[in-house]
């Protein structure tokens, strides 16, 4: 129950299926070893899962929708009314990519819950590559929105003397520390989550020695809550964002 | 030897992160009690800030967390300690 097999990082996490694949612990596939493909094949499986499931619910749409139409039908108008309250006017082309985000960010979080899965989210290299997207979709759709002067100008800040001084400022937040804290917020939540639920499965006592006693129950709950709100609070940021690059806050000011 | 000893108690020196992350929620839950018994009718909304604010206060201290998870990971074993003063006892 270490960290299965491969022992290099002595992080405390549950064994997945991919380690009951018979290949040896140390075998290199394409530059990574098994363990560190964990992750990837984790994320193959929700995209396969997500795409699978979309594909079969979509079939033959109906005027009045049955069960599993309505139920998506409320999810989407619900992610809409979501970005619509963030983005205001140009929140048209990017309900999809918003939605995306939230729905596969809180598919990711949740998998760690499934016994023999493991959340790919607990790793920083998907969290950065997720915050990578945000933050190029960031920065081009405020250079197209505003031109590269009008996206300077608005680093600048307002009352434009003031420049020098909020230029780097927002040069600083912009490059370091909201890609920085996006991608670290989500991957501590979940990380720390299936960790202290590994841990607490390693110290839990077998009752008469033989019944195991499930004492890591509360925190399956925290997990489940956290998962589910830090999905929401990416998804949020993101379209926050997106909003201030194209510069939608300050329009409500004015 | 002193540089694992300081790690460990570094390790559990970071806890005290959760002094401000438990005021800095306390403060956030109270503003947003003070104002749901203001005004019932906004209380979905503000509940949803709250939800929202207390996540990000606490992603501050699960900053701490990690660093130390990732601190108690370069602590030696045990057998590998007990091995090293066998050897120094000797």
């Amino acid at each position: 129950m270490s960290a299965a097999g491969g022992g290099s990082e002595s992080t405390t996490e549950l064994p997945s299926f991919v380690d009951l694949i018979p290949v040896e612990p140390h075998s290199v596939f394409f530059g990574l070893t098994k363990h560190e493909w964990v992750p990837i094949i984790m994320s193959a499986t929700a995209i396969v899962f997500l795409a699978l499931f979309s594909m079969i619910a979509t079939r033959r749409l109906k005027k009045v929708p049955g069960g599993l139409q309505a139920f998506l039908e409320i999810v989407v108008e619900g992610l809409e009314n979501f970005v619509k309250t963030q983005m205001g006017r140009v929140a048209g082309p990017f309900v999809p990519f918003i939605g995306t985000l939230f729905i596969y960010i809180f598919v990711m979080n949740m998998m760690g819950q499934i016994p023999l899965f493991h959340s790919p989210t607990s790793n920083f290299n998907t969290t950065i590559a997720l915050t990578l997207i945000v933050f190029f979709v960031t920065h081009y759709q405020g250079v197209k929105n505003c031109g590269v002067v009008g996206y300077l100008k608005h680093m600048a800040g307002k009352p434009i003397w003031l420049a020098p001084l909020v230029f780097p400022l927002h040069l600083m937040q912009e490059l370091l520390s909201r890609p920085l804290s996006l991608s670290m917020r989500l991957f501590g939540n979940i990380m720390g989550e299936d960790t202290i639920i590994a841990i607490f499965i390693g110290l839990s006592p077998f009752l008469l020695g033989f019944i195991p006693f499930p004492m890591h129950l509360p925190m399956v709950f925290l997990a489940l809550l956290g998962s589910t709100i830090q999905a929401m609070i990416f998804s949020l940021l993101a379209s926050f964002y997106i909003a201030g690059a194209i510069g939608i806050h300050e329009e409500e000011h004015h | 030897m002193i540089y694992f000893a300081l790690l460990a108690v570094a390790v559990s020196l970071i806890a005290v992160a959760a002094f401000g992350c438990g005021l800095g929620q306390g403060i956030a839950v109270y503003g947003a009690a003070n104002s749901m018994a203001r005004q019932p009718e906004m209380a979905g909304k503000i509940q949803l800030v709250m939800f929202v604010g207390l996540a990000f206060i606490e992603s501050l201290t699960i900053y701490s967390l990690m660093m130390s998870f990732i601190l108690m990971g370069k602590l030696p074993k045990t057998e590998a300690v007990l091995e090293l003063i066998q050897h120094a006892v000797k």
